[in-house]
């Protein structure tokens, strides 16, 4: 009979759990809430699931031996471990997303051990002083929200070399025209630097910054 | 076992009430920003700041920062001057740059905001145009860059990537407004993939920018549309060249083509940003005209037509040919008793239908003697044809 009575019990105080939403929104007086935060319009460095954003996210150059001559080391930024997202969920009339020097125009790669070379050479060669270009025009878009979800508002930027005389100090990876809620990524991204002739050896680093614009 | 279906049931339960706490934590988005307090009339404001300041005139306004994320949130907020990226683009300058115009006209109440998860705080500032600050457009930007997201390149080598959030910050100081766009260039290059991109190149010659409405498409030399419009509205920034990089479907069946485009913006001087109301100008351009090859199975559709037109070339060239070697070579014979249609076929080395199709012959062919039939010489056999003067005359 007691065991009989506290499954009735457990099974009538499921019920109630499932009913009261019901009767709930029943009532003259709604008492169910939801808030939808605004978004965001936001870019981060994903993993392959798409979620999680990578940890202090990266591009390795190959390594290069100490050269008479001026060499060029590529690389790319994005694949499908490290996914260059954007996620425009805010009300806006579009966005560009640029790519530049974190320390500004004069930045330089630098190896902690006062060895530097620049990544906007003046020179049209970039072989005087290093320069760095990038390539989004090879890149991949894909779009990776719903099924009415399309790339057709956004565009691949052209490949550029970082030129301060040019005052070439930004690139444009991808740009906007619409405000739709969007999110996707680039992946396969060109970069490629050009390194000064008898560069000292060592493990030379740069600060970029990818910024995203509501414009 | 009673006691496992009680517990389901209240597994079940506890689910019921925890899954909506769950979701609702769920993680849509990042660390972002918007106006705090957008015009009504200005439907531009709700996404970036857009000012009228006469020299030496302040204005207030905040910035509403949202943390989307699901974890707290030290987020740095900073103002800085606009760049002109690669391909006329917006950008804004970073941290470290020296602010000489709008950058160094903001002034927030706070530089740091802590935010829980999905939170969000307005930060109040104030904008001040200097005295004889240039007549036109100042651009500028408010940063948002989460800790989290700033990366410093310590102790890696590579290019070390840290991600920021920006809301552009336009100031128009009131005096001369010139607002005049041109279409430049339209350049198109293919793509390894076997589409085009076509890459409209306008130049803004004014001081203030203008939203411009850019519209591309593929036309075939005949002047039939070959493929979709595409295009949106841009800015394009003032005293300055914008290209975009629109991308086509190559035309499935190819063909000569050009690409064309409009560009369409408000030239009113007196209209600002956002308040696009009243006359707007087009210009238009259109590119050289090119030769886009047609896809495999276009191609594929395109020699098999070929061919069969080629096949019915020859089988009437063949044919008239044949009837020109008829009229010229053929005699008329008269039948003799008991000959058919196959037996002279076969006397005179051709086949039973041409005799049939040259003679007009009905089914079932029956022969009668004396009748006259057109029929291939034959050396070896009836030696004497009908004289000249007897001849049917034959079509």
């Amino acid at each position: 009979m007691g065991k009989h009575f506290r499954k009735g019990m457990v099974v009538l105080s499921g019920l109630f759990v499932l009913l009261v939403p019901a009767v709930a929104s029943a009532s003259s007086q709604p008492t169910l809430n939801q808030t939808v935060n605004a978004g965001t319009l936001s870019t981060n460095i994903l993993q392959s699931d798409d979620v999680t954003p990578v940890a202090s996210p990266s591009v390795a150059f190959p390594a290069k031996n100490v050269g008479f001559s001026c060499q060029t080391s590529a690389a790319t930024l994005g694949d499908t471990n490290n996914k260059l997202n954007v996620t425009n969920l805010a009300s806006n009339n579009g966005w560009t997303l640029t790519m530049a020097a974190t320390g500004g125009f004069t930045a330089n790669w630098d190896d902690g051990a006062s060895n530097t070379y620049k990544f906007n050479d003046a020179t049209a060669s970039g072989c005087t002083n290093g320069q760095m270009s990038v390539d989004p025009s090879v890149s991949t878009l894909t779009a990776d929200c719903s099924s009415a979800c399309t790339n057709t508002n956004i565009t691949k930027g052209s490949a550029t070399s970082f030129n301060h005389a040019l005052s070439a100090d930004n690139v444009t990876l991808m740009t906007s025209s619409s405000g739709t809620p969007w999110a996707g990524y680039l992946t396969g991204v060109g970069l490629s630097q050009k390194i000064p002739a008898s560069q000292h050896a060592g493990n030379y680093s740069l600060g970029m910054t990818i910024t995203i614009t509501a414009n | 076992m009673k006691k496992f279906s009680s517990l389901t049931v209240l597994v079940f339960t506890m689910l019921l009430l925890v899954v909506p706490a769950v979701v609702s934590a769920a993680e849509y988005g990042g660390v972002g920003g918007r106006p705090a307090y957008p015009r009504a009339d200005n439907s531009r404001t709700k996404s970036i700041f857009i000012f009228q300041l006469k020299d030496g005139q302040t204005a207030t306004d905040g910035v509403r920062i949202y943390n989307n994320t699901a974890k707290q949130q030290t987020i740095s907020v900073y103002a800085v001057d606009s760049a002109l990226s690669s391909g006329g683009g917006f950008a804004c300058r970073q941290a470290a740059d020296p602010r000489e115009d709008v950058g160094s006209w903001l002034k927030l109440q706070a530089n740091t905001v802590t935010l829980p998860a999905n939170g969000s705080k307005v930060v109040p500032f104030t904008i001040t145009a200097p005295a004889r600050a240039d007549a036109g457009e100042h651009d500028g930007c408010i940063a948002l860059q989460a800790r989290s997201a700033s990366n410093t390149p310590s102790d890696r080598s590579g290019v070390v990537l840290s991600f920021r959030s920006a809301i552009r910050v336009v100031v128009t100081v009131p005096g001369k407004i010139v607002k005049k766009l041109t279409l430049a260039t339209v350049a198109v290059s293919k793509l390894k993939d076997g589409s085009y991109t076509i890459a409209p190149t306008v130049r803004n010659d004014g001081n203030v920018s203008l939203d411009t409405d850019v519209r591309v498409e593929l036309v075939s030399f005949t002047g039939l549309h070959a493929g979709k419009r595409s295009g949106g509205t841009y800015p394009v920034l003032s005293r300055s060249q914008a290209t975009w990089n629109f991308e086509a479907k190559s035309p499935f069946w190819g063909g000569w083509y050009r690409a064309q485009v409009r560009a369409t913006y408000n030239s009113n001087p007196t209209t600002t940003l956002g308040m696009d109301k009243g006359s707007s100008q087009s210009v238009r351009l259109a590119s050289a005209v090119f030769f886009v090859p047609p896809s495999s199975t276009a191609s594929f559709i395109y020699v098999a037509i070929l061919l069969v037109l080629l096949a019915a070339a020859i089988l009437i060239v063949k044919k008239q040919r044949d009837i020109r070697h008829i009229r010229k070579h053929w005699e008329v014979f008269e039948v003799e008793n008991g000959v058919t249609v196959t037996s002279l076929a076969k006397q005179h080395h051709t086949s039973w239908r041409k005799i049939v199709r040259v003679n007009k012959l009905k089914p079932p062919y029956n022969l009668k003697a004396g009748q006259k039939l057109s029929l291939p010489p034959n050396k070896a056999f009836v030696p004497a044809p009908v004289p000249k003067s007897a001849r049917n005359t034959r079509k």
